[in-house]
């Protein structure tokens, strides 16, 4: 069972924490808790693993990268060793199995314009057992943030 | 706006845990700590640095469940779409995509919940709402790789 405390400070911190001299104090002025409660609660969690990260979260975009969302077909036998492949590359942050026709779902970002994308793709593409692999860049972002209320 | 890689590099991993972690951050830039926080007020107003947050392991916090839902809308009514679910709090990410051939599917949202119900009942809910029903549930189902990107 979480305490109303931790919910209070770990939604709080999910959505923002404001950039000043003494941020954790001015967090939890909002929230009526001390900043010593809330350097607790995040150190907790942060311990227990439920808090992967606290730091910045950053327009990949805006700071000169381009990234996208890819789907490969991958035959079954060789799925594993593809996806291990694949995320050895640090550009990809995120890779799933997922069911479906396309069975292999990554995000590629690399610093510069989306032809150094484009060429990461290819390379995957050439990867044993990729029987397809299609860049979807996006063409309009409506949302991104999340967000977990405990 | 030039963008100063060091502070990029001090704050896409993780920022310490005291009550002053800017101005121990700006010391070890070798920048004082009312410019570092000058730079972090323009890194915002620029939209390069969203937030400072933390970030959740949601199958730990009680979100065991998330699903991909690619659909297919029409050009005319993406942008509406589009709107409407990313008004669900359910839906973290909602980007509209360029298709590819044999994969007609533009719009894409992220949707989390604490059970496979739950993800389904909010993809009803979007159905009912826009009347769009040409949709693919993509769950997940094993994770190969997870972490937050590495700038500088």
């Amino acid at each position: 069972m979480v305490k109303r405390i931790d919910k209070l400070v770990l939604d709080a911190a999910q959505n923002d924490i404001p950039c000043t001299a003494r941020p954790f104090a001015d967090l939890g002025a909002s929230l009526g808790v001390s900043e010593a409660e809330v350097l607790k609660v995040l150190k907790a969690y942060k311990k227990k693993g439920l808090v992967r990260r606290i730091g910045g979260s950053f327009e990949t975009r805006k700071l000169g990268f381009s990234s996208t969302l890819a789907g490969a077909r991958v035959k079954p036998a060789r799925l594993a060793a593809v996806a291990k492949e694949i995320s050895k590359f640090p550009g990809v942050t995120h890779c799933y199995e997922r069911e479906g026709e396309m069975n292999l779902w990554f995000t590629v970002g690399v610093r510069g314009t989306m032809a150094g994308v484009d060429k990461k793709i290819a390379s995957f593409r050439r990867l044993p057992g990729v029987e397809k692999c299609f860049s979807f860049p996006v063409k309009k972002m409506f949302k991104i943030k999340t967000m977990f209320p405990l | 706006m030039k963008i100063n890689p060091a502070i990029v590099r001090a704050l896409q991993g993780d920022i310490p845990l005291e009550p002053a972690p800017f101005k121990k951050i700006a010391a070890e830039l070798g920048l004082t700590e009312e410019k570092l926080l000058a730079a972090l007020s323009e890194l915002k107003s620029s939209g390069a640095l969203r937030s400072i947050r933390a970030i959740v392991r949601h199958h730990k916090a009680g979100y065991s469940y998330n699903a991909m839902v690619a659909w297919k809308i029409p050009a005319g009514r993406a942008v509406s779409f589009g709107k409407t679910a990313a008004a669900s709090p359910a839906i973290s990410h909602c980007y509209e995509r360029l298709v590819r051939p044999g994969w007609p599917y533009n719009l894409y949202t992220m949707v989390h919940g604490r059970s496979r119900a739950e993800v389904l009942k909010v993809v009803e809910g979007l159905v009912e709402k826009t009347g769009m029903k040409d949709y693919r549930v993509l769950e997940s189902l094993r994770e190969f790789k997870k972490t937050s990107m590495v700038y500088f």
